[in-house]
C-alpha cells in the first residue's frame, strides 16, 4: 500500500488489503469455549419456547379451568349434609348370605383407602346414622347365627308385611272407614 | 402413555441434532461474528463480549435459523446492531466519565506509526454511512465476494456492487487527504 500511495494512487486493492489487515485479528483461544459455557446455562431455562408462550398458555389453562372447578365445589357443598349424615365407611361390612346374593352389591370404602382409587358411589339412603348401624348389626347377626330370622318375620308389623313369601299373593288393600261421631257429618249450624 | 414413551427418544435425538448443528454453526462463524463486532468496538474484549451475546441469542432462536447461510447473515446484522449499540452506551459512559478521549502519547516507534495508520483507516472507515460500512468491512472479511457479502446482508447483489464502489470511493478520498497524498486520477 505504501508504494502505491507514494505513487500517487490509491487502487481497490491496496485499500482491500489494508482494511483486511486491520481485520484479520482472532478472537482468543477460549472465546468458543465461553460462548459454550453461556450457552450451556441458557439450556436448562427451556430456550425452545419463549416464556411469554408459556405464561399465555398458563392463563389458558386457568380460564378454562376456573368455571369447571367452581361448578364442582358448589355440586359437592349442595351434598354435604347427607354425606356427613350417613357417613358410616368405618364400619365393617356385614358377610353376603350366599343363598340370596344374585347381583354384587357395591363396595364401601374404609376410612384410609387410598383417593386416587376410584369406588363406586352408592346411592345415599337417608336414615339416621344410628339406625344404619344398627341394621348393619342385624343382618350380621343374622348371618352368622345368632340371630334367627323367624324373630325378625315376628316382630315385623302385619301392616308392613307387602307380600305373603310362601303364596307369592299380594294381599289385598283394605280401607277402612272411619268412624265419625254425631255431629260431625258436615252439618253446618 | 405408550405414544409418550415411544416418541421421547425422538425428541431427544432432535434436540441432540440441534446441539450438534449449533455447535458447527459456532466453529464456523465465531471468527466472522468477532470480526464484524471489532470493526465497530476495536476492543478484543469488548468485540469479543458482543460476539458472545450474539451466539446466544442465536442459539435461543436456533430452531428457526438453521439454514446455514440465513444463519450466518442473521449472525452478522445482530452482530453489528449488538456492537453498535455497544459502543454507543461506551461512548455516552466515557462522555460522562472523562469528558475526553485518552491522549495517545509516546514515543514515536514503528508499533506506533503503524497504530497511526490503523486509527486513521478506522477514522475513514467510521465516516462513512452505515450502509456502506458494513458492505465494506464484511467484502474484506475473510474474502467475501459480492455475492456472499449479498447474502449476508440479504440484499440484491446489485446493491452491494454500487455500495462497495460508493464506500472504496470515499475511503480512498479520505485516506489520501488524511495522507496528505494527492486523490486518485
Amino acid at each position: 500500500m505504501h508504494d502505491e500511495r507514494s505513487a500517487g494512487t490509491l487502487t481497490d486493492a491496496a485499500l482491500d488489503a489494508e482494511i483486511a489487515r486491520a481485520l484479520n485479528i482472532a478472537p482468543s483461544g477460549d472465546f468458543i469455549a465461553r460462548v459454550r459455557t453461556r450457552v450451556a446455562e441458557e439450556s436448562p431455562r427451556g430456550g425452545k419456547y419463549p416464556a411469554w408462550l408459556l405464561a399465555a398458555a398458563l392463563f389458558v389453562a386457568a380460564i378454562v379451568m376456573l368455571p369447571l372447578l367452581r361448578s364442582a365445589n358448589r355440586g359437592i357443598e349442595s351434598h354435604a349434609p347427607l354425606i356427613s349424615r350417613s357417613d358410616v365407611r368405618g364400619l365393617p361390612l356385614p358377610h353376603r348370605a350366599p343363598s340370596h346374593a344374585t347381583a354384587p352389591e357395591p363396595a364401601i370404602a374404609p376410612a384410609d383407602h387410598p383417593r386416587s382409587v376410584r369406588v363406586p358411589k352408592e346411592p345415599e339412603v337417608l336414615i339416621l346414622a344410628r339406625d344404619r348401624i344398627a341394621l348393619y348389626e342385624l343382618v350380621r347377626a343374622i348371618n352368622t347365627g345368632r340371630v334367627s330370622p323367624t324373630i325378625v318375620v315376628d316382630a315385623t308389623p302385619v301392616s308392613m308385611t307387602a307380600a305373603d313369601p310362601e303364596s307369592g299373593t299380594i294381599q289385598p288393600l283394605v280401607i277402612e272407614p272411619l268412624a265419625l261421631s254425631a255431629g260431625e257429618q258436615g252439618e253446618r249450624r | 402413555m405408550h405414544e409418550r414413551v415411544d416418541r421421547l427418544p425422538g425428541l431427544l435425538r432432535v434436540d441432540a441434532e440441534l446441539e450438534r448443528e449449533f455447535e458447527t454453526r459456532l466453529r464456523d462463524s465465531s471468527t466472522l461474528a468477532f470480526r464484524v463486532a471489532f470493526a465497530v468496538l476495536r476492543h478484543r474484549q469488548d468485540a469479543e463480549d458482543v460476539a458472545q451475546e450474539a451466539f446466544v441469542k442465536a442459539y435461543r432462536s436456533f430452531r428457526q435459523l438453521r439454514d446455514r447461510d440465513r444463519f450466518r447473515g442473521w449472525l452478522v446484522r445482530l452482530t453489528w446492531r449488538l456492537a453498535l449499540d455497544r459502543r454507543r452506551a461506551d461512548r455516552r459512559r466515557l462522555a460522562r466519565e472523562t469528558g475526553d478521549p485518552p491522549p495517545s502519547g509516546g514515543p514515536v516507534t514503528d508499533a506506533a506509526i503503524e497504530r497511526d495508520r490503523a486509527d486513521r483507516l478506522w477514522a475513514a472507515i467510521d465516516s462513512l454511512p452505515e450502509k456502506l460500512r458494513v458492505v465494506i468491512v464484511l467484502a474484506n472479511i475473510e474474502g467475501h465476494d459480492i455475492a456472499e457479502v449479498a447474502r449476508l446482508l440479504d440484499v440484491p447483489p446489485g446493491t452491494v456492487k454500487s455500495r462497495l464502489f460508493a464506500a472504496r470511493q470515499r475511503l480512498k478520498e479520505q485516506l489520501t487527504c488524511m495522507m496528505s497524498v494527492p486523490p486518485a486520477r
